[in-house]
Formats: C-alpha cells, structure tokens, sequence
C-alpha cells in the first residue's frame, strides 16, 4: 500500500517536473503566436487605413461621439485613475495632435507585423489599440473587443519568435558570429572577455542571471499562450451556451432572421436568397451552436480539432460577405490561429519560403552550361558569380542530360551554351556571355548590350572564340582538372 | 526577444537563479489562474460565487479585459427598425419633410464589401443604445440615458446636415419597427409599429 501511494508520488513528481522543464525551455505555439502577431498587427494598419477619410468623425476631436461625451461616460466608472487615464487618452488632443497619434497608430501596426523589436513595439500597439477603441467604445463591435484583448495578451508573448524582422537580425549576428553560436559563455556577452579574476566573476554572474531570465520569459510566454488560448475558449463557449437558452437557436430559426435584419445587408438580394432555403440554415445554426458549445473541448481531440476549425472558417467567411462584417470574422480568425500546432505552421512556411520557394525561383532562371573539366572556365564562373552576381544557373555539361536540352557534345565542347527559360532558342559562346551579362548587377548590363551590337558582336565572338580555343591552356587550366566546386 | 529560442545558452545552476525561476513560475501560474476565473466569472451567468466576487471581478475586468460574446444569443434581433427624421430649421422654424436615415445609411453600405465602421455602426448603436437606455415611452432609464441621447442627436443632426437646407435648430424622430416574419408570429404581430418622439433641440 505505502509502495503504491509512493509510486503514485513519484510519477506525479516526475510529471510535475516534466511540465516544469517544458514550460521554462520551451516557448509553445511560437509559430501561432507570430501568426496571431501578424494577423492583428495587419488587421489593425488596415481598419486604421481603411477608416482613414473618417477618422476625425469616428475618435477625432470632431468625433459625433464627442470627447465630452466620452470623459462624462469615464466618469460613472469606478476605474482607476492610470486606466481612464489611457482609456481616455485620445479626448484631449488637438486636431493635428490626433493626427500625429492616427499615424503613429497606423505606423506602430504595420512595425508590430513585421516584428520589428517585437517586444517594445508589443506595448506600444496595446497602447495605441486600447487608446483607440476605447476613445469611442459605442462603434465598437466583437472583432475590436477580442483585436483589444490580444493587443494586451501578446505583449507578454516572445511574438518575434519566428517570421519577423528580430529573427532576421538575429540570425545574420549569428552568421557574423560563428564563434559564439558554438561556444556558448560569458565572452559571447556583449562581447566582454573577463581577463582578470573579478571580470569573470561579474561575467559568469551576469551569464547566470541571463540564463534564468531567458526561462522566466519563456514561462511569462507560455502563461500568456494559455490565457490567449483559454480566452478563445471562453468566447466560443460563452456566445455557444447562451445560443443554446434561445428558442430561436433551438428550433433552427435563428439564421433566417439574421439574414433578414436590415441593419447587416451589404448585399440585400443575397440575403434574400440566402434566407429562402431555410433547410440550410437550420443545419448551419445547429452546426453553429455545436461548435461553438464543444470548442472548449474540441481543442483537445486533434481528430475534431480540424473539422470544427473549417467550420468556423466557414461561418467567419459567411459572417464577413453576408452581414458585410470582414474585419469581425478576420479578427478571430486570427484568433482561431493559435490552435494550430507548430508542424502545420512549419509546413506551411516551407511551402510560402521553404525548398519549393527556392526550387521556384530557380525554375525561372535562365542556365549557362559551361565547360565542369576545366579550370580556367570553372574559375571564371567563379568570378562572374562573386563580381557580376547574374540571376543565371551554371550548370558544366557533363551533369548535364544533353539530349534533354537538344544539345551535342561538340557544341557545349565548343563553346559555352545559353538555355533560355521556357526552352526558347539556345544561344551559344560571345552570345551567351552577353546575355549572362544582361541579367547581371550594374555596370555589366549595358556591357551586355554592346555585346550584342554589330560590329561590337563580331569583335566579341572572335574574341570569344580565340579564348575558347586555347582555354586549356590559360591561367590555372590543367589538362584534367575535376569538376570544380561550383558545381550544385 | 533575445531572451527565447535562444539554444546557445547554458541553463542556470546556481541556487540563487534556479530559485528565482521558481518563485517566478509561481508567479505566472497565479496570475494566469487568477485571470482566468476572473474571466470566467465574468462570462458566465450570475451565480453565488461570481455575485460574492462581483465587485473583485469586475474592478480586475473593466475596462482592460472587459468583454461581452453575446453575438445573436440567446436570440438574434428579430425586429427591423427604420429611423425617420425630421428637422425644424433656422431662423425661421421652418419643418422638414420626413428623412428615411436608415433607407439612406443602407443604400451607403449596399455592395460595399468593406463598409466604413460609421456607416455601419454609428446609426444602429445611436438607436439601440437609446433605446436600451430609456423606458417605452422615452423616460430616462439608467445612468447613460442623459449620454445616450445626446450622442442620438449628435448623429441624427450629422445624418440630416448634408440633406436640409439651412441650420438645424431642433429634430424629431419617427421610429417604424416590425417583428420579422417567421415561425408562429401573424400578421397581427409583424404589422410595423410607428413611433414618434418629442422634439430635441440640436447642439
């Protein structure tokens, strides 16, 4: 018996500290929360710019929900002094003073998608976010209540994780920096190196300080993943049990006077039509209300966690055309993000940046088939790569299928060979060259050109010609030399 | 940023930091679980416990994480409401005729994928909140009445502005709702009702 309950113990002990060391090292759904980063930062740069023309008459000076107005309603709220202070921030500014602050808003959004010093940036969009939705909260609807709430939620996240601007810093240093990303001490610290007994000693401090505030901001990032996801839940929760209470929902009647609502017609013969197959929308409102009651619960079960995923998607997309409310279904949509796992997010960066990305631009790249067995022709590709950086693919003929590309063994011995993109006509030695030339970095474009140009291009193919013949035996050629490294 | 995903550095070992971490970890777990039942709390229906802890609930919840799922439940609106308006006009008082605010703001929104949030918003929210805020026959009814009212205004005189021909000096509005036709409801109860209110001096 006392074995058994110390068993149970030490597994639970065990379990805890599993947890433990998980959530201190790593950061969950980091590619959902960069998504969610980019969602609601491009979201919110697109309301602003969209709103551009009414600014002033939606949060300006001038709003028809006026800055009086707005600090009476502060007023009968027991709020403390710091957040009306911030609620109300917009309410004193002058027109050009609000200007400024439209801008900046618009600004720090587009800054806050692309990640750039995502955490400083982070407060700065909550700020402006709350400022601006707060300013006139009688326009607000659902999508700016859960914008406003994420806005607050992602500046405890690590948002720059992946797919911003901060990664792309961070890994260039690290390229800069090979040393340090393979010894890892307190000389990689802001390049400090601890000569004496006391610097290595304030240093190895300091490195240890580090290292725990690196897992304390991991655990604040997961913290803030699990309120960001649970906050989802309580949404779809809360809008499923109260549909559940209503009649209208329980006898599949409640889409039909949706549709017929004359404040949400965007499109009005839609609607109608719409609203005609009554059939289709009891099942779409009882999938509505099942979804939304079981999502709390879904999220747990990945064989239900899809499906009920393309429902939503579906109901957002039928919300944002039929009612005309896009920038409500987009924001949580955005929101839905956070449930997609990392290997999703994974595969879907490989198909956007990925092999396929650089597959695809090499599909579009003309190729120069040069001479692989020898030297000087190997050296000077080198060169033309490093110094007239041409968006060309060099490939030697011999890994070259030559009948594939219509070509002989005594033409590419010959002479170099341009295959142009879609198997236009293939071009060979002086020609090839200028071409290669013509698709290379200033200044070789126009060197390219007069290549090209009689009797500039008689000269350039006796030339060529000359070289060609004797390439054996011109600096570094060797009679057998092995295909060169240039080679992919 | 640099703080995560960062492999290159060695975990702590002293005491010291290990033991910041815990306390740390303890930290976020509370607050996470404090908002958390905050959060709940503050969505679900009235109960014993979020009515013994109303005052904490809501005093961590408004106005940063205030929020409200309602979304169409328990039941969507079922009624169209058409907003008429008229004006008497400076300085000789004379009256408009009778302007359809809610037909105009619709044919604005008609076959734009994008409607502009005023367009969308600021008429419906002007009248549901209004009307939420006052009693049947249009007495004041709760503390945001007086702001209710007075933001009505301030987007009716805006809305009949561009439309009239001289300076606003006071309005009326009309108020035509019908319940929408559906399951069980008659002809008797989906005939539109028309209501006509007093007369409010513009700013």
């Amino acid at each position: 018996m006392a074995g058994a309950v110390t068993a149970v113990l030490s597994r639970a002990l065990a379990l805890t500290a599993g947890w433990y060391a998980t959530l201190t090292t790593r950061p969950l759904a980091a590619y959902g929360i960069a998504a969610l980063r980019i969602g609601y930062g491009s979201l919110w740069t697109l309301y602003l710019l969209r709103e551009y023309g009414e600014r002033d008459a939606a949060w300006g000076p001038d709003a028809l929900w006026s800055p009086a107005l707005e600090r009476r309603y502060a007023a009968l709220a027991p709020w403390p002094g710091p957040l009306r202070a911030w609620d109300t921030a917009l309410t004193g500014l002058s027109r050009t003073e609000f200007d400024l602050f439209y801008l900046l808003a618009i600004t720090v959004g587009a800054a806050f998608a692309l990640g750039w010093h995502t955490r400083a940036v982070s407060v700065l969009f909550a700020f402006v976010v709350v400022a601006v939705e707060n300013r006139t909260p009688v326009i607000t609807d659902g999508g700016d209540n859960v914008l406003t709430l994420m806005s607050v939620y992602l500046v405890f996240t690590a948002g720059g994780l992946h797919w911003s601007l901060d990664e792309r810093r961070r890994r260039s240093r690290q390229r800069l920096q090979p040393r340090c990303a393979t010894e890892p001490g307190p000389a990689c610290e802001d390049g400090e190196d601890g000569e004496d007994g006391a610097g290595v000693a304030a240093a190895s401090w300091r490195a240890e300080l580090g290292s725990a505030r690196r897992l304390m901001v991991t655990l604040v990032h997961n913290g803030a993943v699990l309120v960001i996801a649970a906050q989802i839940c309580v949404i779809y929760g809360t809008a499923g049990f109260l549909k559940v209470q209503g009649p209208m929902w329980q006898d599949g009647s409640a889409l039909g006077y949706v549709l017929r609502l004359s404040w949400f017609q965007p499109w009005p013969g839609l609607s109608a039509w719409v609203a005609g197959h009554a059939l289709i929308l009891a099942v779409a409102g009882y999938a509505t209300v099942i979804v939304q009651v079981g999502f709390p619960f879904i999220v747990f079960a990945p064989r239900l966690k899809y499906p009920a995923l393309v429902v939503l998607l579906g109901m957002h997309l039928a919300i944002a055309v039929l009612m005309g409310l896009p920038f409500f279904s987009a924001a949580m949509l955005v929101g839905d993000a956070v449930f997609l796992p990392g290997r999703v997010w994974a595969a879907f960066g490989r198909r956007v940046g990925g092999p396929a990305y650089a597959d695809a631009v090499n599909a579009i790249k003309p190729t120069l088939v040069y001479d692989g067995d020898c030297a000087f022709c190997s050296r000077s590709v080198r060169l033309a790569t490093r110094w007239c950086r041409p968006a060309v693919r060099f490939v030697p003929w011999q890994t070259l299928d030559l009948g594939a590309h219509g070509l002989t063994e005594r033409q590419v011995t010959t002479s170099v060979q341009w295959l142009p993109v879609g198997g236009g006509r293939t071009r060979a030695g002086a020609a090839a060259v200028a071409r290669l030339l013509l698709r290379s970095r200033w200044p070789w474009r126009p060197v390219g050109l007069l290549m090209l140009v009689p009797p500039l291009s008689w000269l350039a193919a006796l030339g060529y010609r000359l070289v060609a013949a004797n390439r054996y035996r011109l600096p570094g050629g060797t009679a057998a030399c092995a295909v060169p490294a240039v080679k992919r | 940023m640099s703080g995560t995903g960062d492999p290159t550095r060695p975990p702590p070992t002293r005491w010291w930091s290990r033991a910041l971490v815990a306390v740390a970890a303890g930290a976020v777990a509370a607050a996470v679980a404090a908002h958390l039942s905050a959060t709940f709390l503050y969505n679900a229906p009235a109960n014993p416990v979020s009515q013994r802890y109303a005052k904490q609930v809501d005093g961590w919840m408004v106005p940063l994480f205030q929020q409200n799922w309602r979304l169409f439940a328990p039941d969507p609106m079922s009624q169209n409401v058409t907003v008429l308006a008229r004006a008497r006009l400076r300085p000789d008082g004379r009256v408009t005729g009778w302007v359809d605010l809610t037909g105009r703001n619709a044919a604005v929104l008609a076959g734009d994928p994008v409607p502009g949030r005023l367009d969308q918003a600021a008429l419906r929210g002007a009248w549901l909140g209004w009307a939420g805020s006052h009693g049947d026959l249009g007495a004041p009814a709760g503390p945001t009445a007086a702001l209710t009212q007075d933001y009505l205004i301030a987007v009716v005189v805006s809305r009949l502005g561009p439309v009239v021909p001289a300076p606003i000096a006071s309005v009326q509005l009309r108020v035509v709702t019908a319940l929408i036709a559906g399951p069980g409801r008659d002809a008797a109860q989906t005939a539109p009702r028309t209501r006509t209110l007093d007369w409010w001096p513009a700013p």
